[in-house]
């Protein structure tokens, strides 16, 4: 003989066109829902608005300020008109408010910490004079030195290079106009 | 960081921790699971709680507390499911398990093999939320997204619930197979 208190697993969940049938909500409510039945009705109001609506409106009853009259019209016929909601663990609040706090200091430290040590760096690399202002000025004129020196010494390179072409184009010419000559006085004699 | 204060915060908490222990509660059906889901629930609306658009808190509160519960029962199925394969000890059972993320399922490649007028059976025959999802993915061959967007459900809820069709369907199919075996 099947228990009062069990699930029924061959309870229709879902209608058709994907919502939570009236059967799902009493069995959630009463607590008779099998764990994948469970899973599956909570992945269903995790993102249902219109069925997340109408559970909550169970839960509180007449308390509907909140809530529209679409979902006040729509409880389930085997569900009690206010479900009683359980009472919260007394531990629930202080354990709450302590770890925000705790989250709270630790956010601030880590704020605080991270500025301490930019702070302590900037601290470090002035007291080290790099910013300042004759720092800088050194380290463009040394810059402006090597510049200069490396220009020049280009120019040097790209002076020789055009010399040695001039001299190689100079000899060519000369060694053709003695042969020139050469050939001519032949032809002479 | 934060627009509503501490002393605030302790007020919204004792106005909805009925609430949200309730949802807890009547998902997972213990009582310090419950309790360590509802301080869950409530660090989530703190942290979150600038960002939320409405005046209505009780939805947004329950919605959080039903992720929480839902995450918590994802979990708890995960495991169940990899333990009764290892106590099963049965090689395609861990082999279902192993690949269900990879792109070709075994269910499927069974799929191919098996007649495909008995599957059509099969998935038709098949309780919501799992019977329209394998229609469009099995029958129809749609993609997650496309499946998520006509059935206007988030993709990684398609997707755990394809998964959870797989098994579902695998065990249906052996056992059609097997009763027509004998």
């Amino acid at each position: 003989m099947k228990r009062n208190d069990e699930p029924l697993n061959n309870a229709e969940l879902f209608y058709s066109d994907g919502h939570l049938t009236d059967t799902s909500f009493e069995l959630l409510i009463q607590e008779k829902l099998d764990p994948l039945q469970s899973l599956e009705v909570s992945e269903h109001l995790s993102f249902c608005d219109q069925c997340l609506e109408r559970y909550t409106a169970i839960l509180c009853g007449n308390d509907f300020d909140e809530i529209s009259d679409i979902s006040k019209a729509e409880i389930p016929p085997n569900v009690p008109a206010k479900v009683r909601l359980m009472e919260a663990p007394k531990s629930l609040l202080p354990n709450v408010m302590h770890k925000i706090q705790h989250k709270t200091n630790v956010f601030y430290f880590q704020k605080i910490s991270s500025v301490a040590i930019a702070a302590s760096l900037a601290l470090v690399f002035w007291s080290g004079g790099l910013f300042s202002a004759k720092h800088f000025s050194n380290r463009a004129d040394h810059l402006m030195d090597e510049i200069q020196s490396s220009s020049q010494s280009f120019l040097e390179h790209t002076n020789k290079i055009s010399e040695d072409i001039n001299d190689f184009f100079g000899s060519l010419q000369n060694s053709i106009s003695r042969r020139n000559r050469s050939g001519a006085a032949r032809i002479n004699k | 960081m934060l627009c509503m204060t501490q002393r605030e915060f302790s007020q919204f908490v004792t106005q909805y921790e009925k609430l949200v222990f309730t949802i807890c509660y009547q998902f997972v059906k213990d009582y310090h699971e419950a309790q360590n889901l509802s301080q869950e629930t409530f660090l989530s609306a703190y942290r979150h709680i600038d960002s939320y658009q409405g005046d209505n808190y009780k939805p947004w509160i329950a919605r959080i507390a039903t992720n929480k519960a839902k995450d918590y029962l994802n979990s708890a199925y995960s495991r169940r499911v990899m333990l009764a394969a290892t106590e099963d000890d049965s090689v395609e059972a861990m082999a279902s398990i192993k690949q269900a993320d990879s792109s070709q399922q075994p269910d499927e490649l069974y799929i191919s093999r098996e007649s495909s007028g008995r599957i059509e059976q099969i998935i038709y025959s098949m309780k919501e939320p799992y019977r329209e999802v394998c229609i469009l993915r099995f029958l129809k061959e749609k993609d997650i997204p496309e499946i998520a967007v006509i059935l206007g459900r988030p993709k990684k809820t398609v997707e755990t619930q394809l998964y959870r069709a797989r098994t579902i369907l695998q065990k249906q199919i052996k056992e059609v197979y097997d009763y027509e075996k004998k």
